[in-house]
């Protein structure tokens, strides 16, 4: 990784090699594998792993579906269901182009986008939704062990145990994150080299006007997290 | 004299000295009713004075000077915000339900609810006063020109300029959280 200024302007360059940005999208994901639960992590590389799977056929299986169940709901929406003759409205409806034209690189790209995006979301949602609990905390055991304290001492057993867990968990929350560099990077950052351009004034002026949305949502959080923990009557 | 800044810093400092005595979740039932108060007011405040203004023609054959008109203007905005004000602090009907948050946590979010119901009041008044070109000077309550702070807070900080788009949004957030409780 190079990072570098030049000496006209404050223009700056920050290189970052292909091997960089695989490494930061594997250590993020490690590191929320780390946080998790390990089955969590395993649910959640399998979505990702169905994801890519179909990404390697650009999802096209799912294509015809897609396009029938668009086709559905405008015919739904344009009050096809509640018509006496809803024939007009189906051939108004047949006449709309698909919502995923296989024809256009540019349309299965972004339906092959939508896809792995969704899947990875959902194995994660359902991953949260199954099993609530979350990894212990290996620091706590063996702090506790060291200082001896008899109430919450673990044998060394469990704590290896949990730290062989959580080093699972951190091992699979990387192949996650390799397997979304994996579809993200030859699709979006195909090019020998991308350039990223962010012109630095402009951008402490998008902060400045953008502070006091920044500062509402602030104390929006605020009220929330007050609001959830103030207990029912 | 005090300059307007100052005060406006004291009126929210007590403010939130007054939340913290309250109490977080009665705090937060005043300021759902001032962001209501102040939608209508973006969404219906002209409307309303216009339509008045029509009215008293019509019917009186009067129509106040620019001064005079600013004067009641500005005083139609402030007198019904502390009506609206007062009704939230001394009525119980808004607030929320349940019990405030345990601890320093629950002392600190009462404190942060009443500095922002107080920066809604005495920011809505600064703001109509600005609006209507300080008409309480001839009162002798205000004096101009303003210091640059508050030439700058009042250009750009006060409720009505800083939440106006989010404040439906906010309207029903907050009348979510009240149903929900």
């Amino acid at each position: 990784m190079l990072l570098s200024r030049s000496p006209q302007a404050g223009l700056q360059v920050v290189e970052l090699t292909a091997t960089t940005v695989v490494l930061i999208f594997v250590a993020i994901f490690a590191y929320r594998g780390y946080k998790r639960d390990v089955r969590k992590e395993l649910l959640f590389f399998g979505g990702l792993v169905f994801g890519t799977l179909l990404s390697l056929v650009d999802s096209k299986p799912l294509v015809p579906h897609v396009n029938r169940f668009y086709r559905m709901f405008l015919f739904a929406i344009k009050g096809g269901l509640m018509s006496d003759n809803p024939l007009p409205v189906w051939e108004a409806v047949k006449q709309r182009p698909p919502l995923v034209n296989v024809e256009d690189p540019k349309n299965l790209l972004w339906f092959n986008t939508v896809v792995f995006v969704v899947l990875g979301l959902l194995s994660y949602w359902l991953g949260n939704r199954l099993w609530r609990g979350s990894p212990p905390d290996i620091l706590a055991m063996a702090t506790a062990r060291l200082q001896g304290k008899k109430k919450s001492r673990k044998s060394l057993n469990q704590i290896t145990s949990a730290l062989l867990t959580q080093l699972t968990s951190t091992v699979i929350g990387g192949l996650s994150g390799f397997l979304v560099a994996m579809f993200f990077i030859p699709r979006y950052l195909a090019s020998t080299q991308t350039l990223v351009v962010i012109p630095g004034t402009a951008a402490w002026d998008v902060l400045t006007q953008n502070l006091r949305y920044a500062i509402v949502v602030m104390c929006l959080v605020f009220i929330v997290r007050g609001w959830q923990q103030a207990k029912r009557r | 004299m005090v300059p307007i800044e100052i005060v406006f810093f004291i009126v929210i400092a007590i403010f939130g000295l007054v939340g913290l005595v309250r109490g977080f979740l009665r705090e937060l039932g005043v300021t759902l009713p001032l962001i209501v108060l102040l939608w209508a007011y973006s969404a219906l405040g002209d409307a309303f004075l216009n339509l008045v203004e029509k009215v008293m023609v019509r019917a009186v054959h009067y129509a106040p000077g620019t001064t005079t008109g600013d004067l009641v203007r500005c005083s139609f905005y402030v007198v019904s915000l502390v009506f609206v004000t007062f009704i939230a602090y001394q009525g119980e009907t808004l607030a929320f339900g349940g019990s405030n948050p345990p601890g320093v946590q629950g002392w600190l979010l009462a404190l942060l609810i009443g500095l922002v119901n107080g920066y809604l009041i005495a920011g809505t008044v600064w703001f109509y006063m600005a609006r209507y070109n300080y008409p309480f000077q001839m009162l002798g309550w205000v004096q101009l020109p303003l210091s640059p702070l508050a030439e700058s807070i009042a250009n750009y900080a006060l409720p009505p300029s800083v939440l106006g788009p989010l404040l439906p949004f906010l309207v029903f957030f907050l009348i979510i959280l009240r149903i929900l409780r």
